[in-house]
């Protein structure tokens, strides 16, 4: 039983019906692929941020936790600065210059790697425990909140830890692309891979844009302390 | 990088796969054994008054296990050096350890054995299984399985800019046959790949339903206990999905891309990927039932119990969630690939009308499924970190708390609209076989087109119809009850389609069209059970009880388990090239039909009787004992039917006689292509001139060949 | 050419500074207005800001011309 005839003909060669696509049919399949897959994404970003207003109430409406606003603005700050770094790094790829889609990587890189070192840090307080347990000192106005912290603690976390999850794996994608830049393997005309990269950070920032207010801005602020 | 490819591709590593395959095995029946020597062999020496001195007879027995475990963990490692080629034994161990199928399963294996080892090297002496180590485990495994069965592997040689290309035919050195259990990418070896499968899935939700089954044919206790009853029926229902899932996975694969015109879908390696990352999840969801007490929150998974109960729970939630993996990227993969990949004049509306039932079904899956995945995170991340997205406990004042409802609200969004993915494809079926078998135009083509996507729309509007009762908010009742009713005119308009299809047809009754008739009739019975369950007063009357369960089970079965052997049997001829045999086909229909009335329709009668679902016992002054009975007896007919289908497949696909090019005499490209469909399905590329069902009609044409310019 | 590269860089540089502007105009909002509507929009035209000029959603309808 075989439901596929071995491969003998000619016909690999007849230039319509190539076995691997051309370049330019396949560009626009990744390009469609990888948007529905954004777009499948957006269900699960939302399904958190749904979570979010349906725990976050009380009687008197919508709620929030007493969070500390500086590390919500740096952090997003610095990863708005990594997009716009991100999108230089593809305008350059698309002018041929190289050098310059390198150091643009690099700093999306350092700039994403900072939003993710204050997340754990600074929003997670992680240097506020290593802090206070060496030093005794307090550094931001407002205690971290913990997981435990009833659905504050759960929504806070499961949000900025989907999202750092995400934030992640477009850190490893610059990386890759980084590496596979240096050795020449995008031009011009041919850069599907930064393009990628791109579209897909810019994504983790788009997503970003909607979390921030969602977890520091809107609502009635609630001190949490247990 | 490339030793490591080279040495996974060496005979050494073929030998230490087998032995380590022989090890598994032969651990398992030294298992049995050792289970048969301590239940009957010592006791029954010692009754038959046999005094054996000391311990004489365990030290016998270990000494001939060991012996036995030795002798087939040595073969099997030289086997896969080649040896023994010459016996069946020699060879099974040599093809085994070449499969992506048994790398795949050790390399889950071992990483289990390695995050447990890494656990008990931080746990000590206190280790146990926890909710944190299951968890990881059971995450690790599947990535486990992927990386040794070698379906990342283009993937990482390109990371490191190595440039792969796609590999078409048998693994090198390896016989044809072997692409059926190695990673493969053409999509028509991936549609068999997942049909098999999904058979196999069937047989074992099958079997646990039958045991069940007999179960409940007397009240009391008398096969299983109650917590078997409970992981059972647990695992039945998501066993059956998972089934159900590889079941549209087979159809989408194999017809979609043959169906447009298209040599293979676009991302043939992702198309990989979805099916072999459902391999591992499947393995997930049934070591569910081992681990622990096994699962016992049925197949939705609903906190607080699926937050405090066995351990097997997060191993079904994760299997779950991965198989959720494997519907995404099959669904993106198909939308792009009838986005990009259509014949020279595959309009839209020229399309096969199966190819609108696979687009609307893959729209729910690449969207739906993720805030099913939102949930199931939920569920593990409360119960290995402690987010207490479900647990109503009180922490401080002014600090809202979690809502176990929560959950019910982001389950239902996809697993309301997940049903339209199981019968849309089903439905697509029907209207693509009715008219070959009535040799008649389909009736309103661009009306059945769009009502399988306005199914899949309106399917997203009315998830909360399966919360009535647990107490959301009551405003909510109304809108929802009125937004469920409307997924009754696109299926109408599907109903009336294939009554005017029919009408004043040519009809002919081969299997297939039996069986697209029974659809038919078992969807009437399931869509007009609908409605009672969707309208807010009776459904607070039926809810729970086995009213559900009928209703349930008549739609995926009229809406995907007959098309899907209607399917099978219709496609057959394409697949083997060979003619099934007809009488045993329609021994099969005329036995599972009556079969699933009889059973769907008990369900319903007992359950306006007061029989609750999900129970495993009942009180006899209920007085559905009788009903039981019938419903357990027509259960066992529809278990036979399957298994005759399935003996009438093998052997005709061994020894049957060579059927025609074209049997059906069908328009549908698959079948103007030749038998079997070549490696690309066209030896040349193809054009559509007309429309897809003018049967019939004279002088009129689908598609034609494009003649070579050097022609 | 040469102008074509400087537009872009500019193009891209101006959409940064608008995100950034209307960014700490969120925080006003939140702090002075508190309005849960006027923060969503705000974000939402932030997010199409991104879609259009940094991913350049545009693409998936055009061809490529290479």
């Amino acid at each position: 039983m075989s439901a596929v005839t071995t491969h003998h003909d000619d016909h690999a060669h007849d230039d319509t019906h190539a076995h691997e696509l051309p370049y330019g049919q396949q560009l626009r399949a990744n390009r469609l692929g990888l948007w529905l897959f954004l777009f499948s994404e957006v269900f699960l970003f939302v399904g958190l941020f749904a979570a979010r207003f349906y725990l976050w109430r009380d009687a008197s409406g919508v709620v929030r936790p007493e969070l500390d606003q500086v590390a919500g603005l740096i952090a997003t700050s610095v990863l708005l600065i990594s997009s716009y770094f991100m999108v230089r790094a593809e305008v350059a790829v698309q002018h041929g210059e190289q050098k310059k889609m390198h150091n643009s990587l690099i700093m999306t890189f350092v700039m994403g790697s900072l939003f993710l070192l204050s997340v754990i840090f600074i929003e997670w307080g992680v240097l506020d425990l290593i802090l206070d347990n060496m030093f005794g000192v307090t550094l931001f106005a407002h205690e971290a909140i913990k997981p435990g912290d009833g659905a504050f603690g759960a929504v806070f976390y499961g949000m900025t830890g989907m999202h750092a999850l995400h934030v992640i794996s477009g850190l490893v994608l610059i990386l890759i692309i980084l590496a596979n830049g240096h050795k020449g393997a995008f031009t011009e005309e041919r850069h599907w891979g930064v393009e990628a990269c791109a579209v897909y950070w810019h994504y983790v920032d788009v997503v970003w844009i909607f979390f921030y207010p969602a977890l520091y801005l809107i609502g009635t602020a609630v001190t949490y302390h247990t | 990088m490339k030793a490591i490819l080279t040495f996974t591709r060496s005979r050494f590593a073929r030998a230490l796969v087998a032995g380590a395959l022989g090890l598994i095995v032969a651990a398992i029946l030294v298992a049995i054994l050792n289970s048969a020597h301590t239940t009957w062999v010592t006791p029954g020496l010692e009754a038959l008054g046999v005094q054996l001195p000391g311990q004489l007879l365990d030290l016998a027995f270990w000494a001939v296990a060991i012996l036995i475990l030795l002798a087939i963990v040595v073969t099997a490692f030289l086997s896969g050096f080649g040896m023994f080629h010459s016996r069946r034994m020699g060879r099974f161990w040599y093809y085994a350890a070449g499969t992506a199928l048994v790398w795949g399963v050790l390399g889950q294996a071992l990483t289990v054995a390695i995050v447990l080892f890494i656990s008990y090297l931080t746990m000590g002496s206190d280790f146990r299984l926890t909710d944190g180590n299951v968890a990881l485990a059971a995450i690790f495994s599947v990535i486990g399985f992927l990386l040794f069965s070698g379906v990342l592997t283009d993937w990482i040689q390109w990371i490191f800019g190595h440039k792969t290309e796609l590999h078409h035919g048998a693994p090198e050195g390896e016989p044809e046959w072997m692409r059926y259990f190695s990673v493969d990418v053409n999509h028509k070896v991936i549609g068999i790949q997942y049909a098999v499968t999904s058979v196999l899935v069937l047989l074992v939700g099958g079997t646990l339903a039958i045991v069940f089954r007999l179960e409940l044919s007397a009240p009391g206790m008398q096969l299983i206990t109650e917590n078997t009853y409970n992981t059972f029926f647990s695992a039945h229902g998501i066993i059956m999905i998972a089934s159900i899932l590889l079941g549209v996975g087979a159809m989408v694969n194999y017809l979609v891309p043959v169906m447009i015109g298209a040599s293979d879908m676009a991302f043939p390696r992702l198309n990989a990927f979805s099916f072999w990352v459902s391999i591992p999840a499947a393995l997930l969801i049934v070591s569910a039932m081992f681990v622990d007490t096994g699962f016992d929150t049925g197949w939705v998974g609903y906190p607080p119990l699926s937050t405090v109960g066995s351990l097997g729970i997060i191993l079904f939630l994760l299997g779950f969630y991965f198989n959720g993996f494997a519907s995404i990227a099959s669904a993106i993969n198909v939308l792009v690939t009838v986005g990009v990949m259509r014949a020279k004049g595959m309009a839209l509306f020229r399309m096969p009308i199966f190819v609108w039932t696979a687009i609307s079904a893959s729209i729910i899956q690449f969207t739906a499924t993720q805030t099913v995945g939102v949930a199931l995170t939920m569920v593990v991340a409360q119960r290995a970190l402690g987010l207490g997205f479900f647990d109503p406990t009180p922490v401080a004042a002014g600090v809202p708390v979690g809502q176990p409802l929560l959950y019910q609200q982001l389950f239902w969004f996809y697993s309301h609209p997940v049903v339209y993915v199981f019968v849309l494809p089903g439905l697509g079926v029907i209207s693509e076989l009715l008219p070959v078998f009535s040799r008649k135009p389909l009736f309103g083509y661009k009306w059945v087109a769009l009502s399988s996507l306005g199914i899949a729309l309106v399917g997203f509007l009315v998830w909360a119809h399966h919360m009535f009762v647990s107490g959301m908010d009551d405003s909510l009742r109304i809108p929802f009850m009125i937004s469920t009713m409307f997924v009754g005119i696109p299926t109408g308009v599907k109903f009336f389609s294939w009554l005017g299809t029919l009408w004043g047809g040519k009809i002919i009754y081969p299997t297939p069209m039996l069986f697209v008739l029974g659809a038919i009739s078992v969807f009437l019975i399931g869509g007009l059970t609908g409605p009672i369950l969707a309208t807010v007063p009776t459904d607070m009357h039926l809810h729970d009880s086995y009213w559900v369960v009928g209703h349930f089970h008549a739609t995926m079965f009229g809406g995907f388990i007959f098309p899907f052997f209607a399917a099978l049997y219709y496609w057959f001829p394409k697949i083997t090239g060979r003619m099934y045999n007809e009488r045993l086909g329609k021994l099969h229909f005329w036995l599972m039909v009556p079969g699933f009335w009889v059973m769907s329709l008990g369900q319903m009668r007992i359950g306006l009787m007061g029989m609750r679902r999900r129970i495993a016992n009942y009180d006899p002054a209920l007085g559905v004992e009788g009903t039981q009975i019938l419903i357990t007896i027509a259960a066992l007919v529809i278990a036979w039917s399957v298994l005759i289908m399935l003996y009438n497949l093998v052997s005709s696909a061994r020894s049957a006689e060579l059927a025609p090019e074209n049997p059906w005499e069908s328009r549908s490209p698959e079948w103007v292509a030749p038998t079997p469909l070549p490696e690309f399905n066209f030896d040349r590329p193809i054009e559509v001139v007309g429309d897809p069902y003018d049967y019939g009609l004279a002088d009129s044409k689908y598609i034609q060949t494009i003649p070579a310019a050097g022609d | 050419m040469q102008d074509n590269k400087r537009a872009a860089y500019a193009l891209i540089r101006n959409v940064f500074l608008v995100l950034f502007v209307v960014s700490l105009a969120e925080l006003a909002v939140a702090i002075y207005l508190e309005s849960t509507v006027l923060l969503l929009l705000l974000a939402s035209a932030k997010a199409v800001l991104v879609v259009y000029y940094f991913m350049h959603i545009y693409r998936l309808w055009r061809q490529e011309a290479h």
